[in-house]
């Protein structure tokens, strides 16, 4: 069984603390967001769960291995600004986790093109990353994450530079490609409908030092469709996690 | 827009052009020799039997030197740059000889060496040696460490990140070393030729002592044209092998 278990995770910054005693879990199959205002921590808090950054005290334990302060295995990330190598092409980008790891040329090929079709890209796979539009480089972006086929997936405002029409499309897409193949997600967001529309929990999170204000299991049925945006249900729940938020910044 | 730039380049030459026949005529030969006598010189210069094995004999001194230069460089340059230990020990040397001009350590050169080949090569090494380094401290400095990040989370070794980020993001910086390297190299040999009499320096010598202008600057215009369509073929290698820096930068 896939499981995340972090647990009591504190990171200060030249003495500022950004985390205080911080835990989570997730399930199998479940998808989490990690919704708060810019420069909480949360991101601080997905880094550390990759092993990028170090936490002062606390444990991240990914299918019963404890993996606290080391990356790689079993994680896939995606970043902010997709962060492409520029002199990789779309589909040398999507393989370079499994060229990494060692796997042959003809079977990474192989498998980079399966996720470059599931992003849609199957034609611009030997374009240059500045020859593809924002969306276009983030959709690589998540099949290079898909690509090593990790057991959980850290997505870190991945839609956060996008337009409001490309970020909704890719919403969709990652919807999508998620029910295909379902994994443990770590979405950090700053966004309340990104979050409703994509999770099947929101951890709140507090301004710095971030703790979560409240946890909220998403009610929608899946597959998810974009009309549930206007639905009062959701509206209600929208309006509920903005106050919280705007209560908390002014506290 | 390609066409009109080009023309304005070529107004640009014509009117200097100009400029020099209208002063050439004024001042007379003896000062400065109109561009069309310096044509004319040009000429019978390629023509005489002195000027190809001068020619010759500078260019195969200068690449030796030039390639010891790029050899030692590019690596010293690079470990420099992702080194702050290495960065320490030599980078108050290359601040310091990087400004003595060739000039002025020649005389030194000629008590150690004599004025053979390796004097020329050891002029040109010294004088271009800095240059390639720095320039490829400076790249090596701002490769992105965000990509790093992105080759640490898919859990690529020290060496793998050496090899499949940071030698990439440095391979067009290692061109515009050889580029600004090659300008250097080439005026160092030929200061040093002209020290020694010996060479196209020596042509040119023997030019200015016989005080007259046309062959002189019939020689400067060559040497421009060797420096210009060298740095040229270099660039045009870098655009075809870097096609995705060449979109980055404009250039």
């Amino acid at each position: 069984m896939a499981h995340l278990t972090v647990s009591n995770i504190s990171k200060s910054f030249a003495g500022l603390p950004v985390l205080v005693d911080q835990s989570l879990e997730v399930r199998e199959g479940e998808f989490v967001a990690l919704l708060g205002p810019s420069g909480c921590g949360k991101s601080t808090l997905l880094q550390i769960i990759n092993g990028l950054v170090s936490a002062d005290s606390g444990r991240v334990v990914l299918d019963g291995k404890d993996i606290t302060g080391r990356t790689g295995s079993g994680r896939g990330m995606v970043f902010q600004g997709s962060d492409l190598f520029p002199w990789r092409t779309a589909l040398e980008n999507v393989a370079f986790g499994l060229e990494v790891m060692g796997v042959s040329k003809a079977e990474r090929t192989r498998r980079a093109m399966h996720y470059l079709h599931m992003v849609g890209l199957d034609g611009a796979a030997d374009k240059w990353p500045h020859q593809l539009s924002g969306g276009m480089q983030q959709r690589v972006g998540i099949a290079r994450a898909f690509c090593i086929q990790p057991s959980l997936l850290l997505m870190d405002e991945p839609f956060g530079a996008l337009d409001v029409q490309t970020r909704d499309i890719l919403q969709d897409e990652l919807v999508r490609i998620w029910e295909a193949e379902r994994k443990m997600v770590l979405f950090v967001t700053h966004g309340i409908e990104e979050a409703l529309y994509l999770a099947d929990r929101i951890l709140v999170f507090s301004k710095r030092p971030a703790h979560v204000l409240k946890e909220i299991t998403v009610p929608f049925e899946r597959p998810r469709r974009e009309d549930m945006k206007l639905a009062p249900e959701f509206l209600e729940l929208r309006r509920e996690i903005s106050d919280l938020l705007r209560h908390d910044i002014k506290a | 827009m390609r066409t009109r730039s080009l023309a304005v380049n070529a107004l640009g030459i014509l009117i200097v052009l100009a400029l020099w026949q209208v002063a050439g005529m004024r001042l007379g030969e003896a000062l400065v020799a109109t561009p069309v006598q310096a044509a004319v010189s040009l000429v019978a210069t390629l023509r005489e039997g002195a000027f190809w094995p001068a020619l010759w004999s500078m260019l195969w001194q200068m690449l030796i030197g030039y390639a010891a230069a790029l050899l030692v460089g590019i690596p010293l340059g690079i470990a420099m740059g992702r080194s702050n230990l290495v960065l320490a020990i030599v980078k108050p040397w290359a601040s310091l000889f990087i400004v003595v001009s060739a000039a002025a350590i020649v005389p030194l050169f000629i008590i150690l060496m004599g004025r053979g080949v390796l004097f020329c090569t050891s002029i040109v090494f010294v004088a271009t040696v800095w240059y390639v380094v720095l320039t490829m401290t400076e790249a090596a400095r701002g490769v992105s460490p965000r990509l790093l990040d992105v080759a640490r989370a898919f859990d690529a070794s020290g060496f793998q990140r050496f090899r499949m980020v940071i030698l990439p993001a440095l391979y067009p910086y290692v061109l515009i070393a050889a580029r600004i390297g090659l300008v250097h190299a080439l005026r160092a040999m030929v200061t040093a030729e002209m020290f020694i009499s010996a060479g196209f320096g020596g042509l040119l010598n023997d030019a200015g002592l016989d005080l007259s202008t046309a062959p002189l600057f019939a020689l400067i215009v060559m040497l421009m044209l060797i420096s210009i369509s060298a740095t040229g073929v270099l660039r045009w290698i870098g655009h075809r092998s870097a096609p995705w820096y060449r979109s980055q930068t404009g250039g």
